[in-house]
């Protein structure tokens, strides 16, 4: 976001920028590139830099349930990494060809997460967020992207 | 010989066009381009506010600010 296009000799002017990190783990490095007037330097890369941890640690970021076709169940998992003292309380699917359940590890420390993308699901793209609660103030909730395409049924 | 000291003339009157269009130029400014968050909690909107000053002679115009 910019705070004036016109800048006057002597003048000073803001870049504004937010990057948002639902989702991504690891290093981000994330480039704006500024066109102005300046004959000297008509394009400035403007980077920003920043190492994302998880609070809970996950095995994927994501999950595709590729393209299948329509009446046919598929389950994808992933692990979820439970620091001490914390808790995970519940999980949801905001997507509705999706359902999902938790399986807790038997020492506390991870849990699977057990999405299916149901065999009644509607032809076409379908995407949404799994959302995982916690104990933790920090992350008191986690979103990890679920996306699939149903083709149409097999012909026997 | 005519026609090359007439293309000689236009290249120079385009040189003095070009030197004058420096004198008037703007020059963008910036503090710092770079911004290193460290180690941060995913789930955080990172927020940067990159500031510039126009050492020019010239208006700055910014045309466009656009991210990856």
């Amino acid at each position: 976001m910019l705070s004036a296009k016109s800048i006057k000799p002597g003048q000073s002017g803001q870049i504004e920028a937010s990057v948002k990190t639902e989702g991504v783990a690891g290093k981000i490095n994330k480039t704006i590139t500024v066109v102005s007037n300046d004959p000297r330097q008509p394009q400035v890369q403007l980077t920003i830099t920043a190492l994302v941890e998880q609070e809970f640690p996950l095995s994927d970021q994501s999950l595709y349930f590729g393209a299948v076709p329509k009446g046919k169940e598929v389950v994808k998992e992933l692990t979820i990494t439970i620091p001490p003292g914390k808790k995970i309380l519940s999980v949801e699917s905001t997507d509705q060809n999706v359902t999902v359940k938790l399986v807790p590890g038997a020492d506390g420390k991870d849990a699977k997460v057990v999405a299916v993308q149901r065999a009644d699901a509607k032809e076409g793209y379908h995407f949404g967020n799994l959302v995982i609660k916690t104990t933790s103030a920090s992350t008191p909730e986690i979103k990890v992207q679920v996306r699939g395409t149903i083709t149409a049924a097999q012909a026997n | 010989m005519k026609r090359f000291s007439l293309l000689l003339s236009v290249t120079m009157v385009a040189g003095v066009v070009s030197l004058l269009a420096l004198e008037n130029a703007p020059s963008i400014a910036f503090e710092s381009s770079t911004k290193d968050f460290g180690k941060i909690t995913q789930g955080q909107v990172l927020k940067h506010v990159f500031n510039f000053t126009n050492k020019g002679t010239g208006t700055l115009e910014i045309h466009s600010a656009e991210g990856s």
